[in-house]
Order: C-alpha cells, then sequence, then structure tokens
C-alpha cells in the first residue's frame, strides 16, 4: 500500500514488491542456467511425473544441471506423437495432466499454444515448446503454493489468496462468479488447468479494461462497438 | 431495415444462436416468438421458446441501435425439432449411442454422421474428431478456435467432447450456419469479404460500422488469404457477436448504446459469457 499514493483504481496491480506476478509468457530462449531455472526443472520434473506416460519421464538429473536442449528435446519428441515436428492441441492435452483424472482444459491447452504458436500453424514447434514447458511450470509453482494437499484442486479461500498475491482487488461475490465460471468439475473448487484459464482471462480483460480506464478509476464508459472492440478477442 | 426484421412480431429464430451455458442466469435470447419461415429456407428449428429469454424479441433489427441478432440458429440445449432439448434424453436408458435405434431428439442424418465422425467408437466427438470432419469451402480444415467454441457450446460436461445428442444440436447449428454462409456469399467465392460481412450482419440486425467490419474481417481471416472469412471464422465471429452483444445489451438498460461500468461490472458480465 504506496504511502501518499491516492487509493488507485479497484484492480490495482502493484508492480513487484514481493507478490508473486502472474507469469506471462516469454518467448524467450529458455535454455539459460541460473538459480531460478534448476527450481523450475523440479517443476519441469513434477510435470513429468503427472504426464500419463510418467515412468519414462524419470530423467537421472533431478537435482543436478538445467535440463538442456536434449532433455527438452527427449520431452519434445514424445509428446509430438505422430513426429510432425509440431505439437499440436490434441498432444499437448494427451500429455498434460491437471492431477486429477480428468482430460486437461482443452481451452486452457488453445490458449497455451495460440501465445507461443507465432506464425499461426496450429501447433508449436521445438523453440516454441521451450517457452511452452516454461510457462506451464511456472503456473505449476504457482499453483502448488496455493493447493497445499496436493489434491489437485484450490477452494475460493485459496483462489482469493493467490489472486490478491497477483495484486487483484476483487470483491467476495466476485470469486463466487469465477468458481463458478472455471469450476468445470463441479467440486466447488478450481483444477490446475481452469485455474491457469482462469488468470489468463483474468489478466487480459485487465489489460483491455485498464486501457480504457484512462483516468485509472475503475469505471469506464463504453460505447457498443468499443466493447466489442475490447472483448472480442479474448476467447 | 432488415427485411428480415422489420415487423415481424417474435422474430423467432433461425439463426444460430449462442447458448447460455445451462444454468446461466441470463437466459438471454430466443424470443418465444413463433417460428418465421424466414429467408433461410425453413432450416431454422421452430424458434420456440428455448430458454425462455427474458429479454424478448423486441431487440433487434428494427430497433438499429446495435446489434440485433434476432434469432440465430443453435440453441444447442433448446432449439431443434423436439421440445425439451436434446439432453433431454439424458438419464434414460438409451441403449448408447451405437444402440439399434436413434436415440430420442436426436437428428437421424446427424446419428449417420456421429458414426462416421466418431472414428474411435468412443461415443464421444473430440476436438481432433470434430476438425477432421469439417471442411471450409476451400478445403481448409476448421480452425481450432471454432472447433473448441462449438465442442463448447455443445459440450453439457465440459470435458471437451459431445457426445451424440451434443452432436446433433451442433450439426443442427452448423446447417443452418451454412446456409446463412451461402445466402450472403452473393458472389459465390466460397468466402465472405467484408461487403458482404456488412450486408449479412444489417439483415441479422446489428448496426456496425464498416470500420469496425473490417477489423474484423482482418483479425479473422486467414492469413495469405484473399480479404475475406472462410465459414469456420464466419461462425465464429457471428456467435461471439451474439453472445457480447448479448453482455452489452444487459448493461445498457437505458438502450443508449452506451455503458458506463465499474472493472467488475465489465469482468462479470464478460467472463460469464466466455466459451
Amino acid at each position: 500500500m504506496g504511502a501518499g499514493h491516492r487509493p488507485v483504481s479497484a484492480y490495482v496491480i502493484s508492480s513487484g514488491g514481493g507478490v508473486a506476478s502472474c507469469p506471462r509468457p516469454c518467448v524467450e530462449n529458455v535454455t539459460g542456467e541460473s538459480e531460478t531455472r534448476v527450481r523450475e526443472i523440479l517443476h519441469l520434473l513434477w510435470v513429468c511425473e503427472k504426464m500419463a506416460y510418467h515412468n519414462q519421464y524419470r530423467a537421472p538429473q533431478y537435482n543436478s544441471a538445467p535440463p538442456d536442449q536434449a532433455f527438452l528435446w527427449n520431452i519434445f519428441q514424445r509428446v509430438d506423437k505422430d513426429r510432425s515436428g509440431s505439437i499440436s492441441d490434441t498432444e499437448l492435452q494427451q500429455a498434460l495432466s491437471n492431477g486429477t483424472w480428468t482430460p486437461f482444459n482443452p481451452v486452457t491447452v488453445r490458449s497455451i499454444i495460440a501465445m507461443f504458436d507465432r506464425d499461426n500453424k496450429g501447433g508449436v514447434n521445438f523453440n516454441e515448446f521451450a517457452g511452452v514447458w516454461k510457462y506451464i511450470t511456472d503456473w505449476q509453482n504457482i499453483f502448488r503454493t496455493y493447493d497445499r494437499d496436493n489434491s489437485g484442486f484450490i477452494d475460493k479461500t485459496e483462489l482469493k489468496q493467490a489472486l490478491t498475491g497477483f495484486g487483484y482487488r476483487l470483491s467476495d461475490q466476485f470469486y463466487n462468479t469465477l468458481i463458478e465460471k472455471f469450476d468445470r468439475q463441479r467440486k466447488g473448487q478450481v483444477a490446475f488447468d481452469d485455474f491457469i484459464q482462469c488468470c489468463i482471462v483474468l489478466q487480459r480483460l485487465t489489460d483491455v479494461f485498464r486501457r480504457y480506464d484512462t483516468d485509472q478509476d475503475g469505471w469506464i464508459q463504453v460505447s457498443y462497438e468499443q466493447y466489442l472492440s475490447m472483448v472480442f478477442n479474448i476467447v | 431495415m432488415s427485411f428480415y426484421g422489420q415487423g415481424y412480431p417474435g422474430a423467432g429464430g433461425n439463426i444460430p444462436r449462442q447458448h447460455p451455458s445451462p444454468g446461466n442466469p441470463y437466459g438471454g435470447g430466443a424470443p418465444p416468438g413463433g417460428p418465421v419461415g424466414g429467408p433461410y429456407g425453413g432450416q431454422g428449428p421452430p424458434g420456440g421458446p428455448q430458454y425462455g429469454g427474458a429479454q424478448g424479441g423486441h431487440y433487434g433489427g428494427p430497433y438499429g441501435g446495435y446489434g440485433g441478432s434476432p434469432g440465430a440458429p443453435g440453441a444447442p440445449y433448446g432449439g431443434g425439432q423436439a421440445p425439451g432439448a436434446p439432453y433431454r434424453g439424458y438419464g434414460q436408458p438409451q441403449g448408447g449411442p451405437y444402440g439399434q435405434h436413434i436415440p430420442g431428439g436426436v437428428n437421424p442424418e446427424a446419428y449417420q454422421w456421429f458414426q462416421t465422425v466418431d472414428s474411435d467408437r468412443s461415443g464421444y466427438i473430440n476436438l481432433k474428431e470434430l476438425k477432421q470432419a469439417l471442411l471450409n469451402s476451400n478445403n481448409s480444415a476448421f480452425s481450432d478456435e471454432t472447433c473448441l467454441m462449438m465442442i463448447n457450446m455443445f459440450d453439457k460436461t465440459k470435458t471437451g467432447r459431445i457426445d451424440i445428442f451434443g452432436f446433433s444440436a451442433l450439426w443442427v447449428f452448423l446447417q443452418q450456419w451454412r446456409a446463412i454462409f451461402q445466402q450472403f456469399d452473393r458472389d459465390r467465392s466460397g468466402s465472405i469479404n467484408s461487403t458482404e460481412l456488412h450486408q449479412a450482419l444489417s439483415q441479422l440486425g446489428y448496426n456496425l460500422s464498416p470500420q469496425f467490419i473490417q477489423n474484423l474481417v482482418n483479425r479473422h481471416c486467414v492469413r495469405g488469404m484473399s480479404n475475406a472469412l472462410q465459414l469456420d471464422s464466419f461462425i465464429q465471429v457471428c456467435t461471439q457477436l451474439q453472445t457480447m452483444t448479448q453482455a452489452f445489451r444487459e448493461k445498457d438498460t437505458g438502450m443508449t448504446g452506451n455503458v458506463r461500468m465499474s472493472y467488475e461490472d465489465f469482468l462479470s458480465c464478460t467472463i460469464i459469457r466466455l466459451m
């Protein structure tokens, strides 16, 4: 809470300051080595374990070197079942697990592929896959912090904590709406894949709202066409 | 304005209509108006009180203000020949999709198609199977986005696949959109350019600027193609327009075409409509 600042809009997302930041797609080369990278690998491997054909994935270098290209390539090839050199929605969906025994949310899969699929070819190639991998593990990292019992679900309170951590200030009522919308399994909780989708949608809507809320008071006045333009590409 | 809008009482629908997800509080939509034979050769489901839309049929073309979409095809969970929705069949022993007889409420032609499209015979159509089954007029496959949108519209279980009942409704929905597409593809090019889209949307009751429509086309046309929409993007654009118009309408209680909304209002009314 910055002293001296007027309380800005309702949706303040503070910059930095120790709060978790929402993963954004990073399309850079992600095979560089760093401390965080090592932590990511642990999560990568966690994802691997959760993959449908987990046994083959128990890579030996559990806490040694970060995954090199060869490691990612190995995974890429396993996911790219038809050996097309590009991972499609279906292939990625089959490779991912939400930690429960239900198929990974296809909308989330589509959102993620679309983020990294640069030339709109309907899939990701090996280079792009590195970004996908990092993106998913970043989310996993966050999700696990809130899913303390590893159930694969977070409840409303945890969702609230997570989003508050990102800087969202939303009413209790609105969290009900979110749960209602993103609780595909009708458990009153949100699974990992749906959580990602929920956050992606919130990010996009918030970004676009901000652009129209020029005086930052949390209110906008828009015409019909403006509204359509705002929401049209947010699927 | 729209020859098809003028003066008809119920604006009953035969244009594909986005369904609100079951249980969605906003019943918006198909007016309880009777069937309008309409310009589309009566392909449409008899409009019917599909979801008892509180919004009624008085929006739409004649208003001009903003988008009409008076009764568009679709109504996955409602419309269709069998009043009572395809999903009524749930819970009753049906003998499975490949049983001896066609399950109640399922379009017989759709039933035939289902068995072809369901290549792994799982009893469900997934994204891949649907994509393989649908072609644009230039022989390109339907986009992932459009297929996914349609699956979500007709997927009762939210698992990313549709059963025979959902497929039957989807099949009807597709037939209707195809007919509309062909009707507005005036130059028979197999695609809808921005002029044609403008005409189509005005006739469907939307009052949108040429610039906006041009942007829509630019954003949705396939790269490398001439600036026009294939059937898949056309369906996607029109369906999203319907949905988002309903969202706006709900907020625009004074019918001024302008809305002031808070951040959370904006999020809620949009999120609830996303597919």
